[in-house]
């Protein structure tokens, strides 16, 4: 039975991966060019299919008792606009956790992922930020969609911070807030166990299942930020202090010990 | 200004604007991997100096910039063209 179980977390897993790199490919050149043949190329119908998708993609993890999301409060998502939002990031799914909920998303995109043949296709219409603008650009193009109340997720980590390490943050997110003026919402992830984590081999399965809980934390203003009179500074005391409030929320006792 | 004076006057304004010990400031020191500085701190530094020289920085003399010797290249030419232009 045990055997039973894990084999159909094992197929649950490949399923999941599959999807998620062969879908957004699918939609590209399905529904994405169906639907600006019939209601043009606004992003918003972009966005909105993305949104869709992933949520329906949840919901197939969940049925087949795969992956359980479990979110407290999901209705503050909807009071997000025009703010940014940051979380860390265990996992693979953490993206397409917060993109299924949130109403406006815009992220910021590797621009490996913008020239990506087919998945590109989805980040250009769905008018997202590509990563390797020149300074000014891309600060500009952050603060026009904050003003065009999208939410912007940026995970400060940068990428995926391995089970029982503390999240390390970079500077960008502080860089883009103290630059143009955003609020911050605080978002925690937790996932137990871990589950499409950074270094997972492909065909680890852990049992039971993995459960996704994500909650919402502080919310930041400029004026709770901008405390130093000067912006650099201002971005490098948000990232210490964020590194700690973080470490409080989802770290491990024995790392913080470690620091 | 000599360019010892320009060391200390960017010293000051690193120190300033990134809590950058004195201490870690030479000619050789790599701003971005050994002092900690990013790309919109670049520009935090570069309006920074406009506004210490009175000149305007070309965004492609700055793109070039990895050392604390290389920033000092960069105002020492600056301030020569406005020597040239002055006399």
């Amino acid at each position: 039975m045990r055997m039973l179980k894990r084999l159909w977390l094992l197929i649950g897993k490949l399923w999941a991966l599959t999807v998620i790199f062969a879908g957004g490919g699918l939609l590209a050149i399905t529904l994405i060019p169906l639907f600006g043949l019939c209601l043009g190329r606004k992003p918003e119908h972009a966005q909105n299919l993305i949104r869709a998708s992933f949520r329906f993609y949840l919901g197939m993890l969940h049925h087949c008792r795969w992956v359980s999301v479990d979110i407290s409060h999901a209705e503050k998502f909807a009071g997000c606009e025009g703010k940014m939002l940051i979380a860390n990031h265990p996992s693979l799914l953490d993206v397409v956790i917060l993109m299924a909920y949130i109403p406006r998303a815009q992220c910021i995109v590797k621009h490996e992922l913008w020239n990506h043949p087919l998945l590109g296709i989805l980040m250009r219409r769905a008018g997202f930020i590509r990563n390797d603008l020149d300074p000014e650009d891309f600060i500009e193009a952050c603060r026009a969609s904050l003003h065009q109340g999208r939410c912007l997720i940026i995970f400060p980590e940068g990428t995926r911070t391995p089970p029982g390490q503390n999240p390390h943050f970079q500077r960008g997110f502080a860089n883009v807030a103290t630059l143009t003026n955003a609020s911050i919402q605080c978002v925690a992830i937790t996932c137990t166990p871990p589950f499409l984590y950074k270094g997972e081999p492909w065909w680890h399965v852990s049992s039971p299942n993995p459960i996704f809980r994500v909650s919402f934390g502080k919310c930041l203003d400029a004026q709770d930020y901008s405390l130093y009179g000067r912006r650099s500074i201002d971005a490098r005391k948000l990232v210490e202090s964020l590194e700690l409030y973080y470490a409080d929320l989802v770290g491990h006792s024995d790392a913080r010990a470690r620091a | 200004m000599t360019r010892a004076e320009i060391l200390a006057k960017l010293t000051e304004t690193l120190e300033e604007l990134f809590e950058i010990p004195a201490s870690k400031i030479t000619e050789n020191a790599k701003l971005f991997e050994e002092l900690g500085l990013d790309s919109i701190d670049a520009v935090d530094l570069v309006i920074k100096i406009q506004a210490i020289t009175g000149k305007r920085v070309a965004p492609q003399d700055f793109k070039t910039v990895r050392t604390v010797g290389d920033v000092l290249d960069c105002i020492e030419k600056l301030l020569a063209h406005n020597e040239t232009a002055s006399t």
